[in-house]
């Protein structure tokens, strides 16, 4: 199917990988996450660079910007995770009889 | 990262150590061992301890990934390397979590567990091994098999057009999206390594040979 020769390109004489950062003005780094247009901007170069399938074939980084992540936000709701790992947390030994009590 | 250390500094950890002595049993010319080989060259240039990582893995020839690497994995169901991910670093968040898998498994059989992960942005890195056909039962057509080519086990050319898993990416919301070959094993250390040290969930997608 897609062999090792196909993306080499001896059907048609060039290799079809190309990286992305040969070309000087890719980056694909958002600088202000909170900028939309910076954020959109970025995105529909690497959606262009997406869509190149047949003769040339993009690698490299596309997209990177820095948001929180799921662990961080959890940690500010949870704030124990900050100090211990879920695991290490003595789930266990909870007492939840107060809690069958206020329902009761 | 914490636990990364610059390329020079003197490692702790060999290469060795993240190797297991389990055979490996892809086909001659796979492109799978060339990202098995750089998946380890990256830990061992992260210096990441074996046992503060866990591979995941679901279904398919890339399952066995966890197999080969000498550290805590799991080889789990069809599709759901990413929420057994997302469990294990949330369970854990002092791991290093990677999940693996193949387009089929991905994009596939786990593709609303793709698309959730994205928005999701647990910190985790999902590496795909894409080749355009499901290998392990013999070359059935992939969700990324483009339009007008046929497999050895298609009886015609696919009329359906193949997903850009890059453009999914991008919808969905991961925070870094990357694509690596797997016959550049120096370029795609690269991105494993930038991949793992990026903060927030990172997309790898390979482009793979499959010899079946």
């Amino acid at each position: 199917m897609r062999t090792k020769e196909w993306y080499a390109g001896e059907d048609i004489g060039r290799a079809r990988i190309r990286r992305l950062e040969a070309d000087s003005t890719w980056d694909p780094v958002v600088k202000d996450p909170t900028n939309i247009d910076e954020m959109v901007e970025k995105k529909t170069r690497a959606l262009r660079a997406s869509y190149e399938m047949q003769d040339s074939l993009a690698v490299g980084v596309f997209y990177s910007v820095d948001l929180p992540t799921y662990d961080e936000q959890l940690a500010i709701k949870v704030p124990a995770l900050k100090e211990h790992p879920l695991v290490d947390l003595p789930l266990y030994q909870r007492d939840v009889a107060p809690l069958f009590s206020e329902l009761a | 990262m914490p636990e990364a250390t610059a390329a020079a500094a003197p490692k702790k950890f060999v290469l060795q150590q993240y190797k297991t002595e389990v055979h490996v049993d892809w086909c001659p010319g796979c492109g799978d061992f060339g990202i098995l080989s750089s998946i380890q060259q990256a830990l061992y240039q992260l210096q990441i301890p074996p046992y503060k990582i866990a591979m995941i893995s679901g279904i398919g020839c890339s399952g066995k990934t966890p197999h080969y690497i000498d550290t805590y994995g799991l080889h789990t169901l069809h599709g759901r390397a990413l929420p057994v991910a997302t469990g294990a670093k949330l369970a854990n968040n002092q791991l290093t979590v990677v999940a693996v898998g193949g387009d089929g498994d991905g994009y596939g059989i786990g593709a609303g567990y793709f698309v959730n992960s994205g928005r999701r942005n647990v910190d985790m890195t999902y590496i795909v091994f894409n080749n355009g056909v499901y290998g392990l039962t013999k070359g059935q057509a992939s969700p990324t098999l483009a339009k007008g080519l046929k497999t050895k086990s298609m009886p015609e050319a696919s009329i359906q057009e193949g997903v850009n898993p890059i453009a999914l990416a991008l919808g969905a919301g991961y925070t870094w999206i990357g694509r690596g070959y797997a016959l550049d094993v120096k370029n795609l250390v690269s991105l494993i390594v930038q991949a793992i040290t990026h903060k927030g969930t990172s997309f790898l997608d390979i482009f793979q040979t499959c010899p079946v």
